[in-house]
């Protein structure tokens, strides 16, 4: 599990939020299953060579947002209940954070809706070509 | 806390303890090399019996050796025609006893005694002529306060490379040395104290080489005065204002503390000199022997005198120290100023 | 577990204020970045603290009581610069916090001087500049302090030793320790710090959490028609910190809601609005250049 997770802590996305978005990114992917025990809050810090209040804390937002819980004294682990929804969730949350860094800086070279919507529909295409055998 | 002071004194002492070893290095080689010779009795017999009657003396005595069951050899010389008879017990390392009994001695003599190092001479008018009774060596007890004087001078000089514990701190240290759990008052006199007793132990030593040193050559017979313990004293309380002096000069500087360690012996020899020194009669003279006079009062060597110990000096010197007590209460009091102030000062040092 | 409270600090050399009414505070178990450039008075403020330099005004702190010197036996401090002895060895430093400091750990520290590769035999002087840094924060982990006040504690260090001392603060912070740094290594800072502050001649010029600081301040970017065209009250803006133009080149520092500003800066005629993420560095040059 340490292996999958990287942080930059020279870019200007906050560590917290780095390490958020790879849990969800691991859990969507299924790099992470369900049940599976998360390193402890030091263990992931001294990895990652970061604070540890900063891993608590990203604990702490994965936790709110379902992906984990913790067991007091047992440790952190990816929560089991309909493990396919919440993996399904964490691959939305990973592509709409995506999405909307992509579309703001379509919006700052002064695109419309209509270029854009072109833009996505032809991008679309090239990423997902089986499905666009089934269109009508 | 006081680790690091330990650590300072004991690299002193080591040197201290090297320096003394050599010392007595030097005296061993010597005692048996050079100086395989015991005091000589014949000697001082001369001066008791003149250099003219000794030839007759000698030409004309008989003389035997016997060897006592203690070890001693006894010689003894029997001159009838001069009426002299002299036993000579030579005790080897524990000294030399000699009498010399005149039946019919020189006209002007009377009772008298003399002291010469390790040499006690009497003459006694005894019914029927005069004996001569001489100690030597081992069998002289000796004032061992004169080594005390010596010990003095170590004591001083370690006091000296001692002198400047709090500047070794400034020196890029406080970091360490004040951020340890001890108010800053304790820990300066908790290292005041560690040097201090380094002095007291260099002083010690010095007192036990020379000890040594002495019973390379014969047995050790010392006595033990109440003006000993004064000049223990005073030697001691004279390197502890030493010290305190130099600490109180130096507990603000964060460089260059060594300098002032350096040239502390040159000003305070100056100075006492010119104060000591008649300079004439002029104004200007008078008045640098005022300044000197009024500085010198400043430094404790100047109030470490053994001239009531040894006899020697002035007699108005003498006279001035007729009371050596008076020294040892200004010695204190120098010694306790200079150390207030040194600590004083340290307690406003910042890093 | 502590907390420091520095409240008003001023500490001035002749006419020159070294800190200048400084207040910072330092919450039990955190690791706090003190940035600034050189001469800013980090070194000083850490003085004051440990009462190495007495402050002109203002107080420090330690669990609301100030300094007395049972506290020294919970602080664990590196200077910057080396103050070892040179005519000792480590092992004699060593000796002697073992001797000053009841919860120093003789065996902890060997092991982390091992882990330096420093040879205890040593004599100080014998050491270059980044060794002896080691053995000052080899002997500061080994004292189980509660807070650990930390000058450039990886100056001559190399990447390695470096990255193991940002280990050690980080393996210190899981136990609780509160730990105070300043380092001119602004990515070890981003690491391991969860709170900054920047000084800067003596004042604080910005505080916070290192992520807030990311998520907050932003830059917002924009192409105005012309370089005097208005910018309708968007420098008089609070949540715009600093307005910098260049010929039509409109540059904003954002301490919040930066999406929102690049609107306003879009309705305000500006194309090409754009907003860019700052890092720490980043964060820390504005801060100084204010």
């Amino acid at each position: 599990m340490p292996a999958v997770l990287t942080v930059d802590p020279r870019s200007g996305v906050p560590i917290y939020l780095q390490i958020i978005e790879q849990v969800k990114r691991s859990v969507a992917l299924g790099i992470l299953e369900a049940g599976e025990q998360l390193p402890t809050v030091k263990q992931l810090a001294l990895d990652l060579t970061v604070n540890p209040n900063t891993v608590a804390r990203a604990y702490r937002e994965l936790e709110r947002d379902s992906v984990i819980e913790t067991a007091p004294g047992r440790g952190s682990f990816v929560r089991g209940n309909g493990v396919a929804s919440s993996a399904k969730a964490a691959a939305n949350d990973v592509a709409r954070d995506t999405l909307d860094a992509a579309l703001r800086e379509v919006k700052s070279v002064g695109l419309s809706r209509s270029d854009l919507r072109e833009l996505i529909d032809a991008a679309v295409d090239r990423w997902f070509p089986e499905d666009q055998q089934q269109l009508p | 806390m006081t680790y690091i002071e330990w650590l300072r004194v004991r690299g002193c002492l080591k040197w201290t303890g090297i320096v003394l070893v050599a010392c007595v290095a030097l005296v061993l080689f010597t005692r048996f090399t050079f100086l395989d010779i015991r005091p000589h009795a014949a000697g001082f017999s001369q001066i008791y019996l003149g250099g003219k009657n000794l030839a007759q003396f000698e030409r004309n005595s008989s003389e035997t050796q016997t060897k006592l069951p203690d070890g001693t050899t006894r010689t003894t010389i029997d001159n009838p025609a001069m009426g002299v008879h002299v036993t000579i017990d030579d005790h080897g390392y524990w000294g030399k006893h000699v009498e010399i009994f005149q039946k019919t001695p020189p006209k002007d003599v009377h009772a008298n005694r003399i002291d010469f190092g390790d040499i006690h001479g009497e003459r006694t008018m005894v019914p029927g002529g005069s004996l001569i009774k001489i100690d030597e060596g081992a069998l002289v007890p000796e004032d061992i306060g004169y080594y005390f004087l010596f010990a003095a001078l170590a004591a001083l000089i370690v006091a000296t490379i001692l002198g400047a514990p709090f500047a070794r701190e400034n020196e890029g240290h406080l970091e360490l040395a004040l951020t340890k759990p001890i108010a800053r008052v304790n820990l300066a006199l908790q290292t005041v104290a560690v040097d201090c007793a380094g002095i007291v132990i260099a002083w010690a030593m010095t007192v036990v080489f020379l000890i040594v040193g002495h019973t390379i050559f014969e047995a050790p017979n010392y006595v033990f005065t109440a003006g000993d313990t004064l000049a223990a004293a005073i030697g001691l309380l004279a390197a502890f204002g030493w010290y305190a002096m130099l600490n109180a000069a130096t507990a603000s500087m964060k460089r260059s503390y060594g300098g002032v360690l350096g040239v502390a012996w040159p000003i305070a020899l100056g100075i006492g000199g010119i104060s000591h020194a008649r300079l004439g009669d002029t104004p200007l003279a008078n008045a640098i022997h005022a300044v000197a006079s009024a500085i010198a009062r400043l430094f404790p060597t100047s109030y470490a005198h053994f001239t009531f110990m040894t006899g020697m000096g002035s007699e108005e010197h003498r006279q001035a120290l007729a009371a050596p007590q008076n020294d040892l209460a200004i010695l204190a009091v120098l010694a306790l100023v200079y150390g207030a102030l040194a600590v004083y000062q340290w307690q406003r040092v910042e890093a | 577990m502590s907390t420091i409270q520095i409240s008003h600090l001023r500490k001035t050399y002749g006419t020159f204020a070294a800190v200048d009414d400084l207040s910072l505070e330092i919450p039990s178990g955190t690791v706090f970045g003190l940035l600034g450039p050189n001469g800013a008075g980090k070194t000083t403020t850490f003085k004051c603290m440990l009462d190495l330099a007495r402050a002109n005004a203002g107080t420090v702190l330690y669990d609301e009581k100030p300094l007395v010197p049972e506290t020294f036996e919970r602080i664990a401090y590196v200077p910057e610069r080396s103050v070892l002895y040179e005519w000792m060895n480590v092992a004699e430093h060593v000796e002697m916090n073992r001797r000053a400091f009841t919860k120093f750990d003789p065996a902890r520290a060997g092991e982390l001087l091992t882990a330096f590769n420093i040879d205890q035999r040593k004599k100080a002087r014998e050491l270059s500049k980044g060794m002896r840094t080691a053995v000052m924060v080899a002997i500061a982990f080994a004292r189980n302090a509660d807070i650990l006040i930390l000058d450039e504690p990886t100056s001559g260090l190399d990447p390695v030793n470096q990255r193991h001392v940002l280990s050690l603060i980080i393996n210190e912070a899981a136990r609780g320790c509160t730990i105070l740094f300043s380092s001119h290594q602004i990515g070890q800072v981003e690491r391991a710090a969860e709170q900054i502050a920047v000084v800067d001649k003596g004042r604080l010029v910005l505080q916070g959490t290192v992520d807030d600081l990311k998520a907050d301040r932003k830059i917002v970017e924009g192409i105005m028609p012309d370089a005097n065209y208005p910018l309708n009250g968007i420098a008089g803006d609070p949540r715009v910190l600093r307005t910098d133009r260049t010929e039509r080149i409109v540059r904003l520092l954002v301490g919040s809601d930066a999406d929102a500003v690049a609107a306003a800066l879009t309705a305000a005629g500006a194309s090409g609005v754009r907003v860019v993420d700052l890092n720490l560095e980043d964060i820390f040059l504005y801060a100084v250049s204010q």
